[in-house]
């Protein structure tokens, strides 16, 4: 669905952001792309919707060339971005009329709108608070309407770029659930993030740093990879920390148990 | 220094809905001296409001601040007096930086307060050292600077003043693990070196048990608790669920360990340096004992 070919891309003046990027995203994934401030990650979801362009190799979506003026309407259609900053997304009044505003820009038929943004809303769980004003909502309130907005566009593709990272504990539990749901019915999904914790969800998980792929795999498979994880200036989830003390005295626990209860207790009891 | 507040309550008159609502509720506490002070809780829980109240940037509507005994009274005209030696680091900082440099940004405070130039130029090398950056940053402009680097210079900017007690809020949201470490630390060692007091704001439950030495913990603007972060998180699981706070990292592994032995282990603290050594103790002990 959205490839990238062999990209790279520099601001003026600066080194390479990007160098030399391939991967692909196939429909109905959920891929989370992780690694610390200023490793690119961002760029990444720029370039996907063509709002920058490569410097050197291609970006594809469904096969469409971003650097063809012609296509980035289709492009951009396809894709909905969900930005860090909640605050800077919400531009209306009221929640109902947020959601609306972006059908009115495609020009959808306005007898079946208002059908559409409920709907919309509905799925975030935000119906209840149509007539809100944004200001009143929290934040991870404001996020989930900015996603029901870009659900009525009817995206094939949402990117959250960094969406969590401002909320507290209780707003990034509502949008990684939202994530998982969407992403069950049928949405490719690409998570950009720096919290480890958050890539459990995800069907592959891509390490960059300084611009460059580190590793790609399930999120279990990432996870065994503590070295390149603090090479890579990201935090091993606490489990993990206590897995790998466990294994240098030739302890091994099975794959599949990520969480600190589940370990403490195989620790316990097995044999 | 020690802050101390008294059956504070703090009322929001909102002119758009024209009505009134009660932020802080009688809140009483102390903050000691030299101490590593965090306060948690839910967006929305009066956490920010009461980090404004004890700078004094915000007057309450009932109740009283005292620092070291000393009651702070409004000036001559009624109006709020922000005490020099509370220094308050908003949240997002970074958006308030305007100068064309480092050192101007630094300077602002200070020139309005009357410093001579060389004393500011020699406080700024000073602080920039304490934040983590180097004298190289102070000609540079803020706006080519990293999130991480922004968030320096402006803490920096705050220290400038020589607050006695730094209050900071969130101090580290968006910013990647070891950016979030490394602040943190910086910051522990100017608390060490001048026995400051640092008041930290955050929903980071493990660097709470890192560095504080108490917690307070606010519930629809009433404060719930204040006390040390193990019996806390060991003790009050339930009620912080309830709040819809998470424990940390450490007292999770803790609460397990707990379930399965039907024992607590006795740790220092709820550090991960001082859980784990103990932990892995045990769960060696019992393979042994298998084997």
């Amino acid at each position: 669905m959205l490839c990238f070919e062999d990209v790279s891309f520099s601001y003026p003046n600066k080194k390479h952001v990007i160098q030399k990027l391939s991967f692909q995203i196939e429909k109905g994934e959920f891929v989370a792309i992780v690694g610390p401030n200023g490793s690119g990650k961002s760029t990444i979801s720029k370039l996907a919707d063509g709002l920058i362009l490569p410097k050197k190799g291609r970006v594809l979506f469904q096969g469409l060339d971003t650097k063809q003026k012609e296509n980035l309407a289709i492009i951009r259609k396809s894709i909905g971005i969900i930005f860090q900053n909640p605050e800077e997304q919400l531009i209306t009044t009221n929640v109902f009329d947020e959601v609306i505003f972006g059908l009115e820009n495609i020009a959808y038929p306005p007898s079946e709108m208002v059908e559409r943004a409920e709907a919309a809303l509905e799925k975030v769980g935000m119906l209840p608070f149509r007539e809100t004003e944004p200001h009143k909502l929290s934040g991870g309130q404001k996020q989930r309407v900015a996603i029901a907005a870009i659900l009525a566009m009817e995206p094939k593709l949402i990117i959250f770029d960094e969406s969590t990272s401002m909320l507290d504990p209780d707003g990034r539990h509502q949008i990684i659930s939202i994530m998982r749901q969407l992403h069950n019915e049928g949405i490719t999904i690409l998570h950009i993030t720096h919290h480890m914790d958050e890539v459990l969800s995800a069907t592959k998980v891509i390490v960059i740093n300084q611009g460059q792929i580190v590793s790609t795999g399930t999120p279990l498979e990432i996870f065994h990879k503590p070295q390149m994880l603090i090479d890579c200036r990201l935090e091993l989830p606490f489990a993990l920390k206590l897995k790998m003390q466990m294994q240098q005295e030739e302890v091994e626990v099975p794959m599949h148990i990520t969480d600190i209860e589940g370990m403490v207790e195989y620790l316990w009891n097995s044999r | 220094m020690e802050l101390a507040l008294e059956h504070i309550q703090y009322d929001y008159y909102s002119p758009a809905t024209r009505e009134v609502k009660q932020v802080l509720t009688d809140i009483s506490c102390t903050i000691p001296s030299g101490a590593w002070v965090s306060i948690i809780g839910q967006t929305g829980s009066g956490k920010s409001t009461l980090a404004k109240v004890m700078q004094g940037l915000l007057w309450p509507t009932v109740g009283q601040n005292t620092m070291d005994g000393k009651l702070i009274k409004p000036n001559k005209k009624g109006k709020p007096t922000i005490s020099p030696d509370v220094g308050l680091v908003f949240q997002y900082p970074e958006h308030q930086l305007f100068e064309t440099t480092v050192l101007k940004e630094l300077a602002f405070g200070p020139r309005n307060r009357g410093w001579y130039k060389d004393a500011i130029v020699n406080k700024a090398q000073q602080v920039i050292d304490l934040v983590g950056l180097d004298a190289s940053y102070l000609e540079k402009s803020p706006l080519h600077l990293s999130g991480g680097e922004k968030r320096r210079v402006a803490i920096a900017s705050v220290l400038m003043l020589e607050p006695k007690i730094l209050i900071l809020d969130e101090p580290t949201a968006g910013l990647d693990p070891l950016g979030r470490q490394s602040i943190l630390q910086n910051i522990e060692e100017w608390r060490r070196q001048g026995n400051h007091t640092v008041i930290l704001i955050t929903h980071q439950m493990n660097d709470v048990v890192e560095y504080a030495e108490e917690v307070i913990v606010l519930h629809k603007g009433k404060l719930q608790f204040q006390m040390n972060p193990m019996s806390l998180f060991l003790d009050k699981r339930e009620e912080l669920q309830s709040m819809g706070l998470d424990i940390p990292d450490t007292a999770k592994l803790l609460l397990a360990i707990e379930k399965v032995t039907g024992q607590r282990i006795q740790v220092a603290s709820l550090k991960e340096l001082d859980v784990m050594p103990q932990v892995l103790t045990l769960l060696k002990g019992r393979r042994y004992q298998y084997d």
